[in-house]
């Protein structure tokens, strides 16, 4: 990307860059992008560094890593986020809204349309659902602030600081969601980007591979010894499609190399990704998307950068008793050496919410083991973690036929795959500027 | 190329060459649509794979179908209902401006007019992306949703009764309403009595077109939406083209087909028989619009 | 017939002058007029308060420049040395979008031309026929015309079976796998009737007779068509290329619709999504800048060549 003489003088925006940096930032600055543009291997750049000292005085949370205004999480630095006076949870045991409306804000086919029916009989309320096309587009609409929806699902972990910090997201109260200790997995009960999970609750898990028609591409990507390669070498050209995200995207290409740090503020490996991506871009002409569970299953693509849950999405698009036979999926983390993505995304309640009470009961709702399951088999396709859902016993049935059984995600699977975590405003500006050279192929 | 010779040495004959291009050009632009609404009628979710006929995605899906997928209704009401309240603003206020503009002549009568072309013609992404800016930077209170859309419709909808009514001011002239003043009648009770009864027409015929063009208006809704509750059917077509086609979308697709069908042809028969009576034609519109 | 309207018009104006009547038309322009300086014209003030405005430290979002004597063209400058030097992100958006206008433009001259002669002189009593058919267009969906093709045009669409059927190709041909020449061909099929509007209100009203006399005193028919035909739909031809192709540096969901690929991507395409990230949102507003005064020539000069036909008309 260029940069016109004329930004390096614009001291005045630096300036802000560097205001946004003492004073909480939801998203990285246009400053910032624009320096990132610029040149990589600027001074303001960098990022994920040591455990913050200052934690303590964080307005925000204590814990996590510096980099940001706000503390960024990450494994092995939990985060847990300060509730503000003037943004406490509400009380317990209240009665929820009447001839209410509770507005949820969600990804498209992410949620069971019998669920939300079900929920309105029980309530006497109606529940409208509002979609988005991506991450970067259900954050920007609840960071726009005119978006009056109560309840946010899907949103990524790599998103939850900003949302915090940004004041967009109220604390829940835990009395009204039993579901949550009772059914959900220990290890997400009080997870690191949100310890006692004070502002979330997980939802979905998914790992992230390669799905791909297996009467149209002869190679065994499973038994090969870096899957990831088959974007590179044998990649059919027209019928590629990659993952239409930054984060996903060079992951991709990161993973494909052996570098599990794909949360790097470095230029030059953000650099190196994006100058792979764009080999394919030459070689195969790929389309970005995240519509295979349309695409692969009618043979518009062949070979999709996939998210595992998308598999079972399939099925609800075919007529019954069609398990797919030309359908395969791989997540090369459970290659030997070879490192993969497994994520989970979570709920979150909107600091606007109308409609509060009915929020948290509609949470509680999706966490009860039985409604988790009619979620997951009849709609989704995306596991919840569920105490009691075990996915091995629906292989066999159209759910997870069985040469689908590779998109069962499995609890131990979370202490191997890396996941995508929260960057700091100038490390994603870098990532993103990015991610705009390859769309505009330069 | 022989055929085209004939065709251009003799311009009254049936040049086959030209009848060619005439029905080819008819089954290019049609026969795809007819497919577009066979496909509404699929058995299967395909819209590419005929699979035999049924009513699925009409009546009988029980989650997708037109009859039973409150999205769809939804939607189908929300492009209603814009399209109704664009032509019950844009309608009165486009004939006032035209009459105004009509009578009043000046160098400030100029530029507004300039103004209202510009609107016509500017392309609908600059109109969509600059009244967007304005909702959510300037007018916060209207913000995004359905009052924006509507009044992003109404922008771009304007002109049309200014350019139809003046057309058809033009071929009225000014006979009848001198007629109407030279018998002691004032200008409100001439432009009352006797110029607005002689623009019905065209006042009836803007009304159409603005409702036939709103229904199935896509970037300025599309950019003005703020939930679900604002999804109208263009958006909703245009959403399952891009994840999954599905043959409901067809069928939203054909209803709204057929309701502007039976509008503007009703439109037309109005106008013919009103028109009839009183001399001019749509024709002037057209040449007012355009410079040919 | 127009030259005793406008003898007459004083008359009219004359008795509607007085205290009250002096107002009485401006009042009845008052209201559009106010809509279109608030919601048309005041808008344009907001795309530009935003392009030169500033980021909110805070939210990160544009917060509008209203005094011009501190706009900072910071983000414009950005814009047009991206769209200037053959590394910019825009650059390739910017000739690509060119281009295809330019050639999807021709294309409907090319296809609409000769449908318009054919109906304005050939149709005969199916005139009225070919005349409904062809409005139709503008009132389906262009949503489920798009629809349409792209279950037409996919790999086990009718198309492909077609063509496999009769032996000329192997294979399905994947249409709507990011080429060209499906969004092109996507853009002429939305647009022509635009193009082919004016051409036909031209082509009507060439007079039988003046194509006849010069056949009589011996021109060929190419040279009757070039010309007597051609130079009567010269201005048709300008006001077609210019309703048809101004939309089209607007549109961004044909592609997206069929050829959704990174290499196809136009203007519009940048535009939009540059519009669902707040930071980029000044970004989205330069670029509505550009393509605006790409375009103010055209709509300028149409406008005021339109005038000068009906004034000439007039007198």
């Amino acid at each position: 990307m260029l940069q016109h003489p004329m930004e390096r003088r614009s001291y005045t925006r630096r300036e802000f860059l560097r205001r946004a940096g003492l004073t909480g930032v939801a998203v990285p600055s246009l400053a910032a992008i624009l320096a990132a543009c610029g040149g990589g291997a600027q001074s303001t750049v960098g990022g994920t560094g040591g455990p913050t000292n200052t934690a303590a005085e964080n307005p925000y949370g204590v814990g996590g890593v510096g980099g940001g205004t706000y503390p960024l999480a990450r494994l092995d630095a939990p985060v847990t986020w300060n509730i503000l006076d003037d943004n406490p949870p509400i009380a317990s045991d209240l009665a929820p809204e009447k001839g209410a409306k509770l507005k949820i804000f969600n990804w498209n086919y992410y949620l069971a349309p019998s669920l939300m029916r079900r929920f309105e009989d029980i309530h006497g309320v109606e529940v409208e659902l509002t979609t988005f096309v991506d991450m970067a587009d259900g954050i920007a609409k609840v960071a726009s602030g005119t978006a009056q929806f109560d309840l946010f699902f899907g949103a990524q972990v790599y998103t939850v600081g900003r949302l915090i910090a940004g004041g967009f997201l109220q604390p829940i109260n835990h009395d009204y969601l039993p579901n949550l200790q009772a059914n959900v997995w220990d290890q997400l009960q009080s997870p690191f980007y949100d310890v006692e999970a004070r502002y979330t609750v997980p939802y979905a898990i998914w790992d992230t591979g390669i799905m791909w028609r297996n009467d149209e591409i002869s190679a065994d990507i499973a038994g090969m010894d870096n899957p990831y390669e088959i974007f590179w070498n044998g990649a059919p050209k027209d019928k590629t499609h990659l993952l239409n995200n930054s984060r996903d995207l060079f992951s991709l290409a990161m993973f494909r190399k052996g570098i599990t740090d794909v949360n790097t503020g470095d230029p030059a490996v953000i650099k190196q990704a994006k100058d792979d991506i764009a080999e394919v871009v030459a070689a195969t002409n790929p389309q970005f998307d995240h519509n295979d569970y349309n695409d692969i299953p009618r043979g518009r693509a062949w070979l999709h950068q996939s998210w595992s849950g998308n598999v079972g999405s399939a099925f609800f698009f075919l007529p019954a008793g069609d398990t797919l036979p030309n359908v395969s999926y791989y997540w090369p983390g459970a290659t030997p050496g070879i490192p993969g993505n497994v994520d989970n995304d979570t709920i979150m309640i909107l600091k606007v919410a109308k409609n509060p009470v009915l929020a948290h009961l509609f949470i509680d709702f999706v966490l009860d083991a039985d409604n988790a399951q009619t979620n997951y088999t009849t709609y989704t396709g995306y596991q919840q973690p569920i105490k009691g859902i075990t996915p091995e016993s629906l292989v066999g049935s159209q759910v997870v036929p069985d040469h689908l059984a590779t998109t069962i995600v499995r609890e131990e699977d979370f202490s191997v795959g890396y996941r995508l975590l929260e960057l700091a405003p100038d490390v994603e500006a870098l990532w993103e500027g990015a991610y705009q050279e390859i769309q505009a192929g330069v | 190329m022989s055929r085209l010779r004939t065709a251009l040495s003799n311009p009254w004959a049936r040049p086959r060459f030209l009848w060619a291009v005439g029905v080819g050009y008819v089954a290019w632009t049609m026969i795809p649509v007819l497919v577009a609404v066979l496909f509404s009628f699929n058995s299967t979710r395909s819209i590419s794979n005929w699979a035999g006929a049924s009513l699925r995605w009409w009546i009988s899906d029980p989650n997708e179908s037109l009859l039973n997928d409150p999205t769809i209704r939804q939607a189908i009401a929300q492009s209603l209902k814009l399209s109704a309240l664009t032509t019950v603003i844009a309608v009165p206020l486009g004939v006032a401006f035209a009459l105004g503009l009509d009578r009043w002549r000046s160098r400030g009568s100029g530029s507004v007019n300039f103004v209202m072309m510009f609107s016509f013609i500017t392309p609908e992404l600059i109109l969509a992306v600059s009244m967007f800016l304005l909702f959510i930077k300037v007018f916060r209170v209207i913000g995004l949703g359905t009052t924006g859309q509507l009044l992003g419709l109404v922008t771009l909808a304007l002109a049309y009764p200014v350019v139809i009514v003046r057309a058809r001011l033009y071929s009225l002239g000014k006979e009848y309403e001198e007629a109407a003043l030279d018998l002691g009648a004032s200008p409100t009770q001439a432009l009352r009595r006797v110029t607005l009864p002689l623009l019905f027409p065209a006042i009836f015929a803007s009304a159409a077109i603005i409702f036939a063009f709103t229904l199935d208006d896509f970037v300025i809704v599309n950019q003005l939406a703020e939930d679900a509750s604002n999804q109208t059917v263009s958006m909703f077509i245009y959403s399952a083209a891009r994840q999954a086609p599905s043959p409901a979308a067809n069928a939203v697709g054909t209803l709204m087909l057929v309701t502007s069908t039976v509008l503007i042809v009703a439109a037309y028969l109005v106008y013919r028989r009103s028109v009839r009576r009183t001399g001019g034609g749509i024709r002037g519109a057209a040449r007012e619009a355009l410079p040919v | 017939m127009s030259s005793t309207r406008q003898a007459r018009r004083p008359a009219v104006a004359g008795a509607a002058r007085g205290g009250f009547s002096r107002w009485l038309w401006p009042s009845f322009a008052a209201p559009a007029t106010a809509y279109l300086l608030v919601f048309f014209l005041f808008p344009f003030y907001v795309v530009l308060g935003v392009t030169f405005g500033t980021i909110d430290p805070i939210l990160q979002t544009p917060i509008p420049q209203w005094n011009p004597a501190q706009w900072d063209t910071g983000v414009l400058s950005f814009t047009l040395s991206n769209i200037s030097h053959s590394d910019g992100i825009y650059f390739g958006a910017f000739f690509r979008t060119l281009a295809y206008v330019g050639l999807a433009t021709l294309l409907c001259l090319l296809v609409g031309y000769p449908f318009a002669y054919f109906v304005a002189r050939h149709a005969g009593r199916f005139k009225g026929v070919f005349l409904a058919l062809f409005f139709a267009p503008f009132w389906v969906s262009y949503m489920l015309r798009l629809t349409a093709w792209i279950g037409l045009l996919q790999d086990d669409g009718w198309i492909n079976r077609a063509l496999h059927g009769i032996g000329l190709t192997g294979g399905p041909i994947g249409f709507l796998d990011g080429h060209v020449g499906t969004l092109l061909a996507g853009l002429v099929y939305g647009y022509v009737p635009y193009m082919i509007l004016p051409l036909l209100a031209a082509l009507d009203r060439v007079p039988h007779e003046h194509v006849e006399a010069a056949r009589d005193l011996g021109a060929s028919p190419a040279r009757t068509f070039v010309r007597v035909t051609l130079p009567a739909s010269r201005q048709a031809i300008l006001a077609g290329v210019i309703i048809c192709g101004l939309p089209m540096f607007g549109d961004y969901f044909t592609q997206q619709l069929v050829a959704n690929v990174n290499g196809t991507r136009m203007l519009g395409n940048f535009i939009v999504d540059q519009l669902r990230i707040p930071i980029f949102l000044a970004r989205g507003a330069a670029l509505i800048l550009v393509l605006l005064a790409l375009l103010v020539v055209p709509i300028a000069y149409y406008l005021w060549s339109t005038a000068r036909v009906s004034r000439e008309r007039l007198s």
